[in-house]
């Protein structure tokens, strides 16, 4: 039994399927005949149909006759497509007996077919069980929350229906990625489609048989290393590596590239691009190798990714000249109008919309009239009206005073950057301090708090 | 030390120790306290320059965001020079800095910091003292830095030796008891005027 699989296949143009209970040495042929008599029994009054007259559609191929299931990448629950022969030459289609996922297998290596050879020997040698080897796609599942292996799937860009088959196999990331490259033709009722669309299905052994809308991207950045490069950080050769869109395509392994990321994204070094959005480029700093897809980052982990995704829309937010409310616990992000006829002391008053706190935009400390003040140790009123009314004064007080404390420590123990009040520690080295914070950058002196100019060089390079 | 850290760093101690720099006693590394995260570093003064002779030993720590953050380097033997710190060893490089890529390795910093030994950057300066002296009156600069040199970096009888300045950092002891290595900083930062370098201590 344990070679049985349990195959849906769609026929008709209103969505109507049967399920079937197959045997994995089972042929194409001996489908269509079960799936003609299912059809002949349910519509009695239409003309009957011949095994001759329908084809099988799966990913994108017309499955020949003579092929078992087991050669045709079909799991348990895959759906396939029985349609009724528009063109009867098609039947003989020279790709028709090998299916899209194997004629594509290599897609990944697409610009090394020389080493082909040599990459499926050394395949060998890896400690990946035939399956794993078999999907060359790595993905972001929104249903499993992971990333895991995926298949490479086709249907018709007008009804989106998986019955169309492809006039030739994509031979790169282009060819997939970009929409309208790879033509083909529908074979759904009265489609006339003849534009492919490929997408890409979860291959988790976890992913929910029945959850088969789920959103999944296609990391191409991510590959088995069969070309067994070193990682360019940990100097090791390991199985599945990121390959950086630099011109040298430097290759870090997959467990270096989440190391890269976390720092990276602590230190809040990530580079906001207008068109791809909060992102990194290659490790070894290569121009132009910024990272299009952002769901590669994902191999952070949840919790990380929530605060990639917080800080690209804060670093969004400070580009739009918008302002973040430095309350504890708030830091909501504010956009600030601007009235002209306003009182100039009153300009930088900024009220937060979430939780009331008035503060000056200068300094970001609270709201005050005059100069703002620069090195005191300041008075924050920490309880906001809201919360000193429920909760008691004691525990008001413990975590008053831990949060004064540690304002205190960050206030003793840093700077702001003079241009976007980010606090900056100093630990070491001279005076200049360059603003960490991507999207700011200012270059300025840690005794001046001013740009840094030559007479800081001068005075106080060193202290 | 994160694992891919200390990997790094026991593959890069072998690439040190099997270069072609390493067999020319150019460069060397060692660890200090068996910690993988805390590293000494030799370079010898590259030849025709005023630390030609020296060996300079460097204070190298390996942070755990290594090699996605730069180690942090220092000199540990002082030396006179516009982009390194007379006073702390600090070293102003930009691989050090914003400029350092996950690629780079200790043995390209060691090679590196040799070549600013061998071409000071006057203008990016860490010790616009020493940088100001460089540009201003670079053969007082040579004879500065090499003297530095021999003081502190040389060792044995080979040591260069400037009469002159032996006598007014003697001189200068004398006058404002204060050790050498203050008289020596004070001297050189006034190009050798004693009268000035006692100016400089009184205020």
């Amino acid at each position: 039994m344990q070679n049985m699989i349990e195959i849906n296949i769609k026929y008709g143009r209103n969505g109507e399927s049967l399920a079937l209970q197959l045997s994995s040495e089972c042929t194409i042929e001996e489908i269509k005949r079960r799936v003609v008599s299912q059809i002949n029994r349910v519509r009695k009054t239409e003309a009957s149909l011949n095994p001759e007259d329908i084809a099988i559609i799966f990913a994108g191929k017309e499955l020949n006759d003579s092929l078992q299931i087991k050669h045709c990448d079909l799991g348990n629950n895959s759906v396939i497509h029985a349609v009724k022969i528009k063109h009867k030459s098609s039947t003989k289609d020279a790709n028709a007996s090998t299916t899209l996922s194997e004629a594509v297998v290599n897609l990944s290596f697409v610009d090394e077919k020389s080493d082909l050879k040599i990459g499926r020997k050394t395949n060998d040698n890896h400690l990946l069980t035939s399956a794993e080897r078999k999907s060359f796609f790595f993905v972001y599942c929104s249903c499993c929350k992971n990333i895991d292996s995926g298949k490479l799937r086709v249907r018709c860009a007008k009804c989106k229906e998986d019955t169309l088959t492809v006039d030739k196999d994509p031979t790169c990331w282009e060819d997939v990625l970009t929409a309208g490259k790879i033509n083909g033709t529908c074979h759904n009722g009265f489609c006339d489609g003849s534009v492919a669309e490929f997408y890409f299905k979860c291959a988790s052994k976890n992913h929910p048989p029945l959850e088969s809308n789920t959103s999944v991207v296609v990391l191409y950045l991510i590959r088995y290393n069969n070309r067994e490069v070193t990682c360019l950080a940990c100097a090791d050769v390991n199985d599945i590596v990121v390959v950086f869109p630099c011109s040298h395509k430097h290759v870090i392994c997959i467990n270096c590239f989440k190391i890269y990321c976390l720092s990276k994204l602590n230190d809040r070094q990530f580079i906001i691009d207008s068109n791809i959005g909060y992102t990194l480029s290659c490790a070894v700093g290569c121009e132009n190798s910024l990272i299009k897809e952002t769901h590669h980052f994902r191999i952070m982990g949840e919790e990380a990714y929530k605060k990639y995704q917080r800080f690209a829309a804060e670093e969004c937010l400070l580009q739009s000249d918008g302002v973040i409310c430095p309350q504890p616990n708030c830091g909501a992000g504010i956009f600030v109008e601007f009235d002209d006829d306003i009182d100039p002391d009153l300009c930088n008053r900024v009220v937060c919309s979430a939780c009331n706190y008035v503060f000056c935009r200068t300094c970001m400390q609270g709201y005050h009239i005059g100069n703002c003040e620069s090195n005191e140790i300041l008075s924050l009123d920490i309880t906001s009206p809201s919360f000193s009314q429920t909760i008691d004064s004691k525990s008001a007080n413990n975590s008053k005073w831990e949060n004064e404390l540690s304002l205190k420590t960050i206030k003793g123990t840093t700077k702001p950057c003079p241009k976007c009040r980010t606090p900056v520690e100093r630990d070491g080295g001279c005076m200049h301090m360059r603003c960490t914070r991507s999207g700011c950058g200012f270059n300025w002196c840690w005794i001046c708090q001013s740009e840094w100019t030559r007479n800081c060089m001068a005075d106080h390079w060193f202290n | 030390m994160a694992n891919i850290a200390t990997q790094r760093i026991q593959r890069e101690f072998s690439e040190v120790t099997k270069s072609d720099e390493s067999q020319k006693n150019l460069i060397s590394i060692e660890l200090v306290n068996n910690s993988l995260s805390d590293l000494r570093g030799y370079i010898s003064g590259p030849p025709d320059t005023p630390y030609e002779g020296g060996i300079f030993h460097l204070d190298i720590k390996i942070p755990e965001t290594y090699p996605f953050n730069p180690p942090k380097v220092r000199f540990l033997t002082k030396i006179w020079h516009p982009n390194i710190s007379s006073v702390t060893g600090a070293i102003c490089l930009d691989i050090l800095k914003d400029q350092w890529a996950a690629a780079m390795t200790i043995r390209t910093v060691l090679l590196s910091l040799q070549a600013l030994l061998s071409g000071a950057e006057p203008d990016d300066p860490q010790d616009a003292v020493v940088a100001k002296q460089y540009k201003d009156s670079y053969e007082m600069f040579k004879l500065t830095a090499k003297h530095w040199t021999s003081v502190y970096a040389m060792t044995g009888f080979d040591k260069w030796r400037y009469p002159d300045f032996d006598y007014k950092i003697q001189r200068l002891m004398e006058i404002m008891k204060v050790d050498e290595d203050r008289a020596r900083v004070a001297l050189s930062s006034n190009n050798w005027d004693l009268e000035k370098a006692t100016q400089s201590l009184l205020s």
